[in-house]
Order: C-alpha cells, then structure tokens, then sequence
C-alpha cells in the first residue's frame, strides 16, 4: 500500500495529498503493539504481579533508590516513594488507573460526540448551527479549566475525571463526524432508504453510523495517548482522582519536592507515560494511514 | 462586514452568557456556596450573615443576576484561603503570566515558523525527520513532567539556570522553553502540511517560471499562504498555551495565574478558581472574535459565505 500511495504523489495526482509524516511508521507498529499489550495486561493483573500493597505506608523504607545505585536492593527495584511504598507497585496500579479513564471517558465523549454530530450533520438547520457554534467553542476553551472547577466543587473522583473529560472531548467528535455524515447523507442509498419509508432513526442508525464507524475508530485510537496525558495532568494538579490510589500524575507531584535528593520518585513514572502515549499515538497514526487517511490533517 | 461582525459578537456574548450560567449551576450544585467560600469551622452566625451578603435567600434568577453583574464590576467575592479580593489576587498575578507567555510565544515564533517552512521544503532530509521527532514527542510528552526533568539535569545537576521562581532573565529560559515547546511541536507540524500544499500549487510554479528567486518563493509566496491554517487555529493555540501555563507555572513556582489556579485546587478556593475560569472564558472568547474577524477582513468568502 505504501508504494501505490507514494508512486501516486510522485506523479503529482492528489496534489493535496502530502506524504504522510510518518512515512516509516506505516508498517505494521511492533513495538507500540507490545507495549499496549504489556501495559493493558499489567492493568488486569496488577493483583498478581507485586507482592507489595500500592497504599501501604512503611516510614523506615522511605526514598529508597533504585536497585542500581547505592543502597538499593533488588526487593524495590525502580525504589520507592516519600511514604516508602514501592514505586514499581505504584505504577502498576497507576496503570489500571489511567487505562480505566482513558477508556469510559473515550466511551462517553466519543458516544456522545458521535450522536451529536450524527443528529447534527443529518437534521442540519439550526440545530446544527448551534451544536457546531458550541462544538467550536469548546474545541477553543481550555477546558482543562473546566475540569479544575468540577473538581473544585464536586471532589475529586473517577466519575468527576471521567465526566470533565468526557466534556472536552465530544466537541472534536461532533465536528468530524458531522463532516462525515454531511457527505455521506448525499449518497443514493440514503435516498432510497428513506423512498423505501425507513424513519430517521433507523436511517441514522442503520446506514449513516455503519459507514461513519472507521473514522469514529481511527479517532478514538488516536486520541488515547492525549486523555491519558489530560488524567495525568488533572492528577498531578490534585484535580484527580484522589490519594492514596496512585496515579501516574499523582505519583509526579509527590516527586515534586524530591527532586535534588530522590529524582527517581518522579521520573518513573514519566517515563510510562511517554511509553504508554507514545505506543497509543504510533498505533493511532497507523491505524488512520490504514483504516481513514483523509483525517490526516487533523 | 458589518452584519457579520454584529453577528459575531452577538454569538460571542450569548457563548459567555451560557458558560457564566454553567459556572452559576455548578456553584450552586453542591447545595450552599457558602459551605465551599467559609472554612470548616465557620458559626451559624458567618453563615447566615455571608448568605445574606450574596443574597442566597433570593430566588435563584435574582441570584444569577446579582452573580454576574458583580462579575462585571470585577467583584469575584474573596478568597478562602487569606481573605483577599479575588479580583486583586488576579491582577497582582497577570503581569507574570503575560510574560512567561510571551517568552514562550517569541520561542514558538523563532523555532516553529523556521523549521515547519524547512521540513516542508527538505521533505525527506534529516531536518524533516528531526522537525517529526519534535511533534511527536511534543504530543507524547507530559508537559509537567518534561520541566521537572528539565529542572533536574538544567537546575540541579549541571546549575545552569535557577530551579524556580522568578528574579533574572534565566529564570524565564526553562519555564518558556517547556511552555513554548509544545506549542512548537502543533505549529510546526500545521505549517509542515499547509506549505506542502501551498508549494504544490499553481500560483507557486507561476511565481517560479516568472523567475522568482527559491528564496522568494518560499519565505514571501508561499509562507504568507501557509499561514493562514494556522492563524485559523490560533484559539486552540491560545487554549494549548493557557493548558500549558498551569502546568509550567505550577512546576516552576512561576508566581502567575496559572499557580493561583492550583492554589485554588489545593485549598479548594472555589471563588478564585471560579473568577480564573471565567475571566479566561472572556479572553478566550474576544480573541476567538478578533481572530474571526480578522479572518472575514483577509479572506472575503467567509463574510459572505
């Protein structure tokens, strides 16, 4: 496939097709595959995998390093944090954390974005005008702000984290599956659907959702990586889910004041988060090259 | 122009409108606002006497009314934590967010612009395939994280720069360089693909047969032309950058806008997190405006579109 698509830029059909960014990337993704496995794996069985409890608080273990440097010990590998919990356990257990918002909120603002852009992109008219008004708006707001607030007033919770990013994330699927849906609606089988007596419902749910699902896939995958980093930095500004369940952005801020004597407490779990993120993105990116490439420009 | 002007402002102020009313709901969602504005250990008396003040026993489209137009007279009540005016606690703080801002944007400026315009033109090269690592890092990365890793090798270990605060010139290098990082790394991969297809276009090859010189064609023609996505997408610059100054100003002690917000999660301060939301939502909103209507004065087909 990647040959075709490049021959057809080199004869200069398609001039607005630019070459993809990551041209090399375009092979099946390896490596981002085996991290995802490894980390929604490590999410299931974080149980099972560490003899250490991720909230137990043991004062004499406090800041120890990792195993590598002087006065670590293989029994805390990556060391451990201010209140001496394991740092690794901790990051298992984050993992599950940043998983499970990643995918409800992507659930609800995906769902709820994809029926607003349905609605809107098949009614059109004034309905359409005003939820794409509120669309832009949102896309334009820092909504993190909005998120801030919710958790100022209602507490800090799984629900609260997945309710503000949910709200920050319908806005972009609204937009583009109300393109979608715009140029799909003009199609025949649209027409004689509705010349054969299918409602609008049955119109949007039966043949407009089926053939707009590939791009609702491609950007929810693509959009993983960005909900975990907005988790993390609701978290690491308090404005998460609450301690003692460690977070990966949690986890950061209580390195925070560490950060001349015991580095690792938030460099760790940094790092699986550009891990995690990383592998989602590199995925995503495939998965449109492969499934949807005219959302490249996003 | 005028209609669409008169037209955007309107919906402008109906945006504001329907955002300060939310903020309203949410502040009265958890019952009594005065549980959230007085400490724990406030009498009944403080409470009472605080509802009167801000008229909680009127009915609720009174209070709305009360709500907003002491917003309007920048009367934000006072801070939870010392007392303060909101209001004041605010402006004492701008100045330092402008500037950071400000350094970030020069530095977005000098290193976006340069190297999208480059890695469109070397499409394949070395630089292109740096300008990539760039933007994909810059959407891979927590920005937090990256400025305490930063202050960790930069501050601690090599002490170059100061750790945090403010005071010198140096103080700005590592809290701009991570703000304007990844506002860097969104630019330059928009301007990346709009410069592709503005070199592919027509009027470029006609610049280059007339015998423009590669310079030419490239910085004046076809830059002027690129820019224009990204000038569509400056409001969601300007959320990235105002995002990102929380972040950066939080890790870096920088004594902004961005550190009172967090100060307002830490201490729960629902009055000054509530004004911070809200005067951001009128900065958002005019320069969404003032953008659009630039735009309409650049580009015809969308006034009368």
């Amino acid at each position: 496939m990647s040959t075709t698509t490049d021959t057809v830029i080199r004869k200069g059909f398609l001039s607005t097709r630019v070459r993809p960014f990551t041209a090399g990337l375009r092979r099946t993704p390896i490596i981002p595959l085996a991290i995802i496995t490894l980390m929604v794996a490590t999410a299931i069985l974080a149980d099972v995998l560490t003899p250490y409890s991720p909230v137990d608080i043991s004062l004499s273990e406090r800041l120890r390093p990792p195993f590598w440097e002087t006065g670590g010990s293989l029994s805390h590998p990556l060391g451990t944090d201010p209140m001496g919990r394991d740092l690794l356990t901790r990051m298992i257990y984050g993992t599950r954390v940043s998983l499970v918002v990643a995918i409800l909120s992507l659930i609800v603002g995906g769902g709820l974005g994809a029926a607003l852009g349905l609605i809107s992109g098949y009614y059109g008219g004034r309905l359409d005008g005003f939820l794409m008004r509120a669309a832009d708006t949102t896309l334009a707001f820092p909504i993190i702000l909005f998120a801030i607030l919710l958790s100022v007033v209602l507490g800090g919770s799984l629900p609260t984290v997945v309710i503000a990013v949910a709200l920050i994330l319908w806005a972009r699927y609204a937009r583009v599956i109300r393109g979608e849906v715009l140029s799909v609606k003009e199609r025949d089988f649209i027409a004689q659907a509705r010349i054969a007596g299918s409602s609008s419902a049955r119109i949007i749910l039966r043949h407009l959702f089926p053939n707009v699902l590939n791009t609702l896939v491609v950007l929810l995958s693509l959009q993983v990586g960005w909900v975990i980093i907005v988790e993390a930095s609701l978290s690491f500004l308090g404005a998460g889910i609450p301690p003692p369940t460690p977070t990966w952005g949690s986890m950061i801020a209580e390195g925070r004041d560490y950060i001349a004597s015991a580095w690792w407490v938030s460099f760790f779990p940094g790092l699986a988060i550009l891990a995690t993120v990383l592998s989602f993105n590199l995925f995503g990116d495939w998965l449109r090259d492969a499934l949807d490439p005219k959302l490249r420009q996003m | 122009m005028q209609r669409y002007i008169v037209k955007r402002f309107l919906q402008s102020v109906i945006a504001l409108l329907a955002l300060s009313m939310i903020i309203f709901v949410l502040s009265r969602l958890t019952g009594d606002p005065t549980m959230l504005m007085l400490p724990d250990d406030a009498s009944h008396e403080d409470i009472l006497q605080l509802q009167r003040a801000l008229g909680l026993d009127q009915p609720l489209p009174v209070q709305y009314w009360i709500f907003i137009s002491r917003a309007v007279q920048g009367d934000f009540g006072r801070s939870i934590k010392g007392q303060m005016p909101v209001i004041d606690l605010i402006s004492d703080r701008l100045p330092n967010s402008i500037k950071l801002g400000g350094v970030a944007m020069l530095i977005t400026v000098v290193l976006a612009f340069p190297l999208g315009v480059i890695a469109a033109v070397k499409k394949g090269t070395f630089i292109d395939s740096l300008a990539n690592l760039v933007a994909v890092l810059g959407q891979s990365l927590p920005q937090f994280w990256v400025g305490i890793v930063l202050i960790q090798v930069f501050a601690v270990h090599l002490r170059l720069v100061p750790v945090a605060g403010t005071g010198s010139l140096a103080h700005y290098i590592l809290p701009g360089f991570t703000l304007g990082w990844f506002l860097v790394a969104g630019i330059m991969r928009l301007l990346r693909s709009s410069m592709l297809d503005v070199l592919d276009s027509e009027f470029i090859k006609l610049a280059r047969i007339k015998g423009v010189s590669a310079r030419g064609v490239i910085w004046k023609h076809a830059l002027k032309n690129a820019l224009i996505p990204v000038i569509t997408f400056g409001a969601i610059y300007l959320a990235i950058l105002i995002t990102g100054a929380i972040l950066v100003e939080t890790v870096f002690a920088w004594p902004g806008v961005g550190q009172l917000i967090y100060q307002g999660i830490v201490y729960r301060d629902f009055p000054v997190v509530q004004a911070v939301v809200l005067l951001t939502a009128v900065i958002v909103i005019s320069v969404n405006l003032l953008v659009d209507i630039i735009y309409a004065y650049i580009d015809p087909r969308i006034r009368f579109g």
